[in-house]
This record gives structure tokens, sequence and C-alpha cells, in this order.
């Protein structure tokens, strides 16, 4: 494979030890804008601030940089996007009360300053949160502006709900410092705080964000024909539009947006160019102005134009991107979509005309992967429980799998492209790999030896996405060209408005609230509580437990999807993007942005977790009360609320005596089946605002953490705090027993209609089970075998319990090692230490 | 009549024994008694108990099922004189006491090891028998030979060779492949050690060469016993005076009994050492110079 180049070696370093900052360039500019712009349509607000920002933002180039562009004046850092306001309350906490002990954000007083002096106060009721909480206040989802008893109640429901969760949990969702003293101004934030939970979680059970993003960006379009072809397109659209329908003001205004976020962006591309030659001109050294002469030679044709070279055609990509960032800002979670398959005409023309050598073209790849991964979120130590901050915005890249037409479409560069992975040991978001049954023996067998070198990878099976793609309305051939977004959601490549991420439902809480008679776990301020699907003390079958908590799946869904409405509406409302728009099939042709409906498919994802606690639990009660009749539905109940305590034998003898879900096993497979079906046959009655169907989507990132924590013990032995199962894994409570084909074979099993969004099976595996030549072919073909019989998706973590242990204990010798948490992936030492346990809690096989 | 098996252990997605991926069967019991053996639970022919401290919480219901009187001088004297009746393992809620030795009928073990069937045809994998020693419950070992036979699935026995000649020509018709766990090949510190003769395990071993059957000759390298260059040496010889040169796998000594010592309350031998790379890489240079 060869040594990593050293150019390579010193960016990877650079990245992976840069301090993490925060920069408010961006929200300054946009705050300007939208200062001024009050009243007008909000698309070409959205454009006006992206053209403002791109013009004044600071720019810089970095040493042993040949692929130019920054997405903020500082080295690593997110452009904030103030105006969706859900990482403003973040900023705060992390201001006035927490402070990040490991690796802590820095920001300059100036910035501090302009924070809370301008950006703040401006957008203090205007933001997409304020709208979308306004949405549910009218839709009666929640309520955070009670009447004075109201007010009473809600501190009570507070303390009750304190109480719920515990001492220990409390501490972790709420951050250590949460016993600072507290002085004027942290009461006044922790007042405006205090609603905060109700703005995410319309009840304890469901999550409904402020994201809609989580999209696969025309990044190809943009390598195929530039973006002056695309600016062409929108102008010619715009003048028919006026002379044929001069009533069509929005989409007018939605057309000169994306003709001025195209201009905006290729202008920002000159900017770079004319740094370069500035630079240029100054420098000493011969090697270093051919670099800055280079990438000024690029940033000057590029994104207008089509590339004329690999190297440029990754230029050109990079800048679509990072624009695409900027206009969205964080949490945007933009994928690339197939790179294999749109750089490769470049790649095969410049070998072939030799002028471009695979070494070259691995470093450039392994700089672009670099670039990918080189973002942060501001999360505060709260979230550090759960989530990674650095790469956390996942820009997945998919290679592999079939051509639109069904023939295989692995290339050489697909090869390259695992080679480069590998070489650099990981350092990447999300790298997907789609297989198909006629895939190649050497492209799969390649794929499972990157383990070997880095993880970070996540298999999926083509014939099981496309049939479920088939099902969500897409044509053939864009179901064939499907990519992978974010963690493991499916979508098609750049014409899919998909939404799947940010609208999540809690499982083992919906079977808690059925158990309470929707009681537990208790809300807060102004959220909902559970529906009251009757009396436990009368389930007197199975059947009636059942049917109960099915009747509480429906009520929570219900609920999920009005609020999303609420969300969605309030998106369409403010915060429109032309530039993500333009770039998205079908959007200039109907003349809509991707928030009115204007993409060519639009569907929503119901985001499902906890499936094996919540299976492992019915199981549990079915076996214990209902079949061996050992004690009463009410007692049991009685046993959870206590957290088990003093009954661990019988805790013990679920864990050990209970069918289980995950294991090949026909008792707990027949269970998950028939919950797949019910979730699917509530989520697929619903229509969201844009018309695009529900589907859903089985993937936890790393919130069934923090769900643990808030969350009474349940049936299946599982304690109060302990995290509950992650993606459709099985639970970490069951041994290894089963082997990794028991999880496989009970996974199979599931219709790729039900589960058509995407779902998330982590396996763990000790490098020994790698260790041979013939043990990879094993590898290989297991993952062949489990696809061959239905299975969807696979992210296989390959390290030792010892080595995590030891990259606990010794973060700075681990910097590089990557871990698939469910769905994303994660720099391990990176990670909050409750998610840590979590991964090392789960089964390992092969030693 | 049907004849039961005794069973210790089945372990699901195993790659170590046998090509692609298989599910191992440990057969209980063994007519050797060889020292540094890892599976120590695998030697006696009769069940035992297993008890895991870590994983017991306290809760006395192994006593109170307990046949004997209770309590024991010791914490280990429960198990002089344990009958292994399983009664406390059946009580436990934690499975920290486990009962060690089930007899299986063939129909029972093919209904738990079929489970696998996609994954062994999907990649060239199947069913290992290990042990113990397997072919010391030969009408077991064959019966359900035959009927996994009838389902397509590929097996492999793990073997030590010591068994009486008149298994040989079931063995090959039934199994597809044998790994056979050559220890020495010299008599004298064979019977020193473990107290028996080789000479039965070496007849088999040049019968199974001459035979159309696969085999792998697996040599574990246990320190002090086979691992220095004399011993290797004349393993090798021996082998290259057969009728055919077979594939050679060094194992490495390894420490996993040394966990289960505190599970069944006996001393492990061989606790102290602790696997050797060089040796590993010097055993096979010795068979590399004389054509392997």
């Amino acid at each position: 494979m060869g040594d990593l180049d050293p150019r390579i070696a010193r960016l990877k370093d650079q990245l992976l030890t840069a301090p993490y900052e925060i920069c408010m360039a961006r929200a300054f500019y946009f705050t300007r804008v939208y200062r001024e712009t009050e009243g007008m349509d909000p698309c070409l607000r959205n454009a006006l601030a992206l053209e403002c920002t791109l013009e004044k933002q600071k720019i810089q180039i970095y040493p042993d940089e040949y692929i130019a562009g920054s997405k903020t004046e500082r080295f690593l850092a997110g452009p904030l996007s103030v105006e969706r306001g859900d990482f403003l309350r973040t900023l705060q906490l992390e201001m006035e009360i927490l402070h990040r002990k490991h690796r802590p954000f820095s920001i300059s007083e100036e910035d501090k300053k302009i924070f809370w002096d301008e950006i703040l106060p401006y957008w203090d009721g205007k933001t997409l949160r304020d709208c979308k909480a306004r949405e549910w206040e009218k839709d009666g989802i929640i309520n955070t502006r009670p009447s004075l008893l109201g007010k009473l109640m809600s501190w009570i429901k507070a303390v009750r709900f304190a109480r719920y969760i515990g001492r220990q949990s409390l501490r972790k969702i709420s951050g250590a410092n949460v016993y600072a003293r507290l002085t004027r101004r942290r009461i006044r934030l922790l007042r405006a705080l205090q609603y905060e939970l109700a703005r995410n979680n319309p009840t304890p059970a469901t999550f409904c964000f402020d994201v809609q993003g989580h999209l696969s960006l025309g990044v190809d379009k943009v390598v195929a024909r530039g973006m002056g072809a695309i600016i062409k397109e929108a102008e010619e659209r715009l003048g028919q539009i006026e002379r044929e329908e001069p009533d069509n003001e929005s989409g007018r205004n939605f057309l000169k947006a994306v003709i001025i976020s195209l201009k905006a962006a290729i202008h920002y591309a000159e900017r770079f160019a004319a740094l370069a030659e500035e630079m240029a001109a100054g420098a000493k050294d011969e090697k270093e102005k051919d670099r800055l002469q280079l990438i000024a030679t690029h940033c000057r044709n590029v994104p207008r134009n089509a590339p004329r070279s690999f190297h440029e055609a990754l230029q050109a990509a990079w800048f679509t991107l990072l624009v695409g960032e900027i206009q969205y800002g964080t949490h945007e979670v933009f994928a690339v979509g197939r790179a294999d398959q749109y750089l490769y005409p470049y790649f095969r023309k410049d070998i072939e005309e030799g002028r471009l050598t695979k070494k070259e073209a691995m470093a450039l790849l392994q700089e672009f992967y670099l670039k990918l991964s080189a973002n942060i979120e501001p999360i505060p130590e709260v979230g550090m429980e759960t989530n990674a901050t650095l790469g956390n915005n996942q820009h997945c890249v998919t290679i592999g799998g079939q051509t639109p037409d069904g023939k295989d479409a692995a290339n050489e560069l697909s090869m390259l492209m695992l080679e480069a992975h590998a070489q650099m040991g990981g350092a990447i978001n999300q790298l997907s790999v789609r297989i198909h049954d006629d895939s190649p023996e050497e492209f799969v067998r390649r794929t499972a030896e990157v383990f070997r070198y880095a993880n970070g990878i996540a298999i999926y099976n083509d014939e099981a996405i496309v049939k479920g793609l088939d099902a969500d309305g897409l044509s053939q051939e864009d179901a064939r060209d499907y990519c992978i977004v974010g963690c493991i959601e499916t979508s098609g490549q750049s014409d899919t408005h998909g939404c799947p991420g940010g609208h999540e439902l809690v499982l083992p809480a919906v079977l808690l609230m059925t158990l309470t008679r929707g009681k537990m776990p208790p809300p807060s301020l102004g959220q909902q509580g559970g529906y009251d699907s009757g009396d436990p003390q009368k389930f007197t079958t199975f059947d009636q437990l059942k049917s109960a908590f099915r009747k509480q799946l429906t009520h929570q869904i219900k609920v999920l999807i009005e609020a999303t409405a609420g969300k969605d509406r309030a998106y369409r409302e403010i915060l429109p993007a032309p530039y993500v728009s333009a770039l998205m099939d079908d959007c200039i042709k109907n003349a809509a942005d991707i928030t009115a409906g204007g993409a060519r498919y639009d569907l929503t994802s119901v985001d499902v977790r906890g499936l094996a606690t919540l299976v492992d639990s019915l199981l549990a009660m079915k076996s214990f009360v209902y079949d061996r009749k050992e004690l009463m539905l009410r007692e049991l109940i009685g046993i959870c609320s206590d957290n088990f305590e003093g009954n661990e034998a019988l805790r013990q003898r679920i864990i050990h005596g209970a069918p289980k879900y995950g294991v090949g096993d026909t008792e707990g497979d027949e269970m998950a089946l028939r919950v797949l079906s019910w979730i699917y046959e509530e989520a697929s009655k619903y229509r969201n605002i844009r018309g695009g169907h529900f589907r859903v989507c089985y993937y936890s990132y790393g919130n069934h953490v923090i769900d643990g924590f808030m969350l009474g013990a349940s049936p299946d032995g599982r304690r109060q705090g302990e995290p509950i199962s992650n993606g459709v894994s099985p639970s970490n409570l069951i041994g290894a027993g089963a082997g990794p084909t028991g999880a496989m074979k009970t996974i199979a099993r599931f219709p790729p209609h039900q589960v058509s969004s995407g779902i998330a099976l982590n396996i763990r595996f000790h490098p020994d089970f790698l260790g041979s030549e013939e043990k990879l072919d094993t590898f290989a073909s297991m993952i062949r075998t489990y696809f061959r019989l239905g299975g969807m998706h696979l992210q296989p973590n390959v390290v030792s319990t010892e080595v995590l242990r030891d990259a606990q204990s010794h973060p700075d010798k681990y910097r590089d090692l990557i871990v698939k948490v469910s769905g994303y992936s994660a720099y391990f030492t990176d990670l909050g230490k409750s998610i840590q346990q979590d991964i090392i809690a789960r089964v390992e096989f092969g030693r | 009549m049907i004849v039961t098996g005794r069973v210790f252990d089945i372990s699901r997605g195993c790659v170590d024994d046998g090509p692609g991926l298989r599910t191992v069967v440990f057969l209980k019991g063994c007519h050797l008694d060889c020292p540094w053996c890892h599976n120590i639970e695998g030697k006696s022919f009769r069940p035992a108990i297993a008890y895991d401290i870590n994983r017991c919480i306290g809760c006395r219901r192994c006593l109170e099922a307990c046949p004997r009187e209770w309590p024991f001088s010791s914490p280990n004297a429960w198990r002089d004189g344990c009958l292994a009746c399983g009664r406390c393992a059946e009580v436990c809620p934690s499975q920290a006491r486990r009962l060690v030795g089930c007899d299986y009928q063939p129909e029972q073990l093919m209904a738990v090891v079929i489970n696998d069937l996609d994954f062994f045809k999907g990649t060239g994998g199947g069913i290992t028998f290990s042990g113990g020693e397997p072919l010391a419950q030969p009408e077991f070992l064959f019966d359900i030979a035959r009927a996994l036979k009838e389902r397509g699935v590929h097996l492999a026995v793990e073997t030590s060779g010591f068994w009486p000649d008149k298994l040989r020509e079931k063995l090959v018709e039934w199994f597809d492949l044998i790994l056979f766990d050559l220890k020495h090949v010299e008599s004298e510190k064979f019977r020193r050690v473990i107290g028996h003769d080789n000479e039965i395990i070496l007849d088999n071993l040049k019968w199974l060469m001459a035979a159309d059957v696969a085999l792998e000759v697996r040599i574990t390298l246990i320190p002090g016993f086979n691992d220095n260059n004399s011993d290797l040496t004349a393993i090798a010889n021996w082998l290259t005076g057969c009728d055919r040169l077979p594939p050679v796998r060094f194992l490495p000594f390894h420490r996993l009994a040394v966990a289960k010592q505190a599970l069944f309350g006996k001393a492990y031998p061989y606790a102290e050492y602790d696997l050797s790379e060089k040796k590993l890489l010097e055993a096979r240079e010795i068979f590399k110079n004389k054509g392997w």
C-alpha cells in the first residue's frame, strides 16, 4: 500500500491537533442582511445574506493545500446558522454555564461581544426555532405560555421529572456545572432555557429538531457541467416565467435567488484565485509559487465551468459543498453523493493522457477526505456525552454499486478511494460502500480488507435498498443511482428532499407510557404527556397489552407528524435554501425551493430507536407475565419503577431466560417484524406539508445514550439511566451466544419497504476475526451472505476492547481512532465517556 | 436406542477451525490428559458446575436447591463430591452457575447448529467438532455427522488421533476435513508427560495421510514440550517420512485457560506461560527448510 504522502500526513496531523474555534463571521453578515431586508421575499433574503458573507468573509489559503477553499475565517470552525436558532442556546450555555473541559472552544472577545450585543438581540423571536414553537403553540402541541396555575404546575412537573431521572442522569444531561453559583444573569438564562426541552420534544417519547438538510447536494451536477450552465438554465426559466406567468412572484423570486446564490459562489472561488495570485507573486520558493498558481488557475475556472482535470473536479466538488455549508450553516449534513462515478471520467482521462499518476490522485483524494472531516459543531459539555465534535457534520461519500441501467458501477477509482481511506488509517467522516449481487469479488474483498487498517466504512445492499426506494416512488434509474446521506439514510442522488433526520421516536418511552397510562416518563415544562392507553391492571392477555401499545404508538406518531408539519411550515415561510435547491433536480423546472416541494422526490422519515429494548421488553412481559404467569403485569411495572431494586434475581432471569431479539430466534424475529409493520402502517398513513410520503428509518446516532438517561428501567432488565439499544442492533444485555450471524439473520428478514429510509446494524469484531487471508475471504462472503438473505446495512467496528480501554486512558495516542456509533462515524477520543462505554459494552466477536 | 452426546460448549461465528464461518461443537471428555489443555472443562467425561463469582448476585438460591448440606469448610470444598446434578444451575438467575456438559440427542443438537446453514453455504463454512476428543463419543459423532451431511453441511473434526483404528473408515466417510492435533512424535517424551503411548496416534495419522481426505496437521507450541529446535525437527522429519506432505499450521500457545481456572476451581499448570511470536516464527522457519 505504501506510506502516506508526507504532505497528507502533515495535513492530517494539522486537522487532528487544531484547536476548536467559533467563528462569528457568517452569523454577523447574515444578521446584517436579514436586518436590512425585513419584509423581503425569504428566498431573496437568504441569497443576499449568502452573497454578503461570501463577499465579505476573510479567506485563507493554508500551507500544503492543493484544494483551496475555507468555510470560515478560522482553520477549524463551523459556519454558525443563527437564523435557525437551535444552537444559540448551546452557545449561551457554553459561554455562561458550562465549560467544556475536553478540548474547549475558543472564541475571541470581539466575537463574543458581537454575539451578545448585535446578533442575539436581533434574532430574539425571529429564528426558525421560535417560529416552529409558535406553530406548535398554535396547533396545541406544546404550551409554553401557561396561566399562573399552569406555571406552578410546570415547576412541579419539572421537579417530578428531575426526581424521575435521578441525580446522576440529571448531572449528565444538564452539564457538570449545574450546581454552580447562580448569578442574576444565570438565573435569567435558566429561565429562558426553561422551555427548551419542549421546543425539541413535543412529548417525552418524541423529538422534532430544527433540522431539515440531510440531503444529497448536487455536487455531481457542478462537476459535470459547472455552475454557469445551471445559472443559464435558471435565467431561461426566469425569462419564461416573466413571459408566461406574470403572477408567479414566488417562482420569480426563487429563480432570482438561485442566480444570486450561484453567482456568489463563483465569485467566492474567484476571490481565492485572486488571493492565490497575490500570494504567488510574493512567494520566494518556486514550488510554493507553482502550488499557488495552480490553485489560482483552478479557481478561475471552477465552479463556473466544467472542470478540465481530475484535480479541478475535486476543487469544484469542494467549492460546491463548502458554499452549501455556508448557506445552510451547521447541522446541514450534506452528502457528496457517488464521487467514484462523477469523478471517474476526469480521473480516467488524466491517467490515460499521462497527466496524473495514481499516487497523485490518491493524495488528492486524501486531501479531499480530510476537508470533508474538517468541520465541527458547537456542542457543549452536555452533548459531549453522546456526540463527537470533530467531523460531526457527516459528509457522506458513496462508492460502488450499480449504474442507473443496472450494470456494475465499481471502477478503478472506487478501488483507489478505498485504498486512500485505508492508507490514511481513517480520518474521514463517512465512506459508504454499495454492494450488489454482481459486485466484483475483488471490490468486496478490498472493502473487507480496509477494516484491517481503518474503521468508518458502512456497507449497503443495493438489492434491498433499491426495492425500498422503489416503494418510496423513485423511478428505477433514480433508485439505482441512490447514495447515502448523513448516517445511513438512503436517498436519490441530488434529486430527493428526503428530510430523514430529526423526527425521532423513542420506542422504549412509548412502552413505558403504555405501562403507566401515559404518566411516565413525566412531561416537563410545556410538553405533552403520554396518552392514556388504558389501565395495565386490566390487560389480562398479551393481546390487550399489545393493542394498548399500538394505541400509544399511534398517538405518539400522530403528535410527531403534527410537530413535523409545524417545523416544515416554519422552514417554508422563513428559511428556504435557494443555493441547495439550485442544485436539486427539478427545483428550477418547478421554480420552487426544496422547502416548498420543488424537488423531484419529496419524503420525510420517522427515525425510530430502541427497537431491541422494546422487543426484548415485550418478549419478557409475554414470557414472564402471560405465558409462565410468574408474576402479574402490575408487579412487573412496580419492579421496573423501583429500578429492580431488591429484585436483581428477577432481572437476571429476564436477561437470561426470556426470548430475545437479534439472535435469529423465531419468536424474537416475529415480534420485531410485528413492531416494524405497526410503525410502518402508522407512518405511511401521513403526508408531509409538501405532499411527500413518510417512511421509516432505524438509527440513533448517539441519542440512545441520552434516551437512557431520561428513561426509567424497562421490562427487558435494562436499569434506569442505562442506554437503550442502538439502531437495529441487538441489546447490549445479550451475550455473544448467538454469534454475529444471529443479528444478521433477524435483520435480513426486515421487509425493505418498511425500513426504506435505512437501518443501522453495528457489530463489533476483534481484529483477529480478519487475521488471515482466508479469514478476510470469510468476512467478505459473510457480508454477501447477509445481503443475499436480504440484509440492508452493516457497519462493522473492528477494534478490540483492550484498544478502546487504552484509548480512554491515553487519548493522545489514539487521536485518529475512528469508530461507528450508530450510523455515523466519530473520533473515539472525541466522544463523551457515556457513549465510549456504550461502544465498549457492545458484544465483541471473533476472539 | 438413541445415542446421546455430551456437549460442553457450542460456539457460533468462528473463523479459526476450518474454512469459512463455522459453528464449533465441543464434545466433552478426552482419554488423554495433557497438562496444557486449555479446555480444562472438556477433559473429563463427567458434567461439572462452572461458577463465575463475577456474575453471582448472592441470592443463595443455589444453596437451597443443592441436595447436599451447606455450608462447606472452604469456598471450593463444595466441588468435592459434587454430583453436577445441575439443580443449582437451574435456579441460578444470572448464569453464575452453569452446568457444563449437557446431553443432546442428535436431533436436538441439529436444531441448534443448523441455524447458520445459510452462512455455512455462503462462506464455505460448516460445523467443526472439537472437544475434549470428539472421537471419544464415536456413535453419537457419526450419527450427527450423517444427519448433517444429508443437509449438505461441510464437516470438520479436530482430534488428537487417540482412538481405535476401527473408527478410521467412518471418519473419512463422514468428514470433509480432519484437523489433526499433533503433539509430539517421540514416544518416550509423550509417555512421560501424557502418560499414554503415541503409537496409535501416529498410526492413525499415517493412515489418514494415505487416505483420500483433506487433512491439516496442527501443532500447538507447548513451552518446554515441543517448542524447541530438536523437537520440531523431529516432528518435521517424521512427517516428511510419510506418504504425502500435509499442510501444517502452528498454533501459538495461549492463555485462555487462565480465566477458566476460577470457574472450575482447578489450577492450570501452564498459567505463567504466554504465547511467543518468536517461537512461532522459528517453528515456521524450521518447517520451511524441510520443504513446507
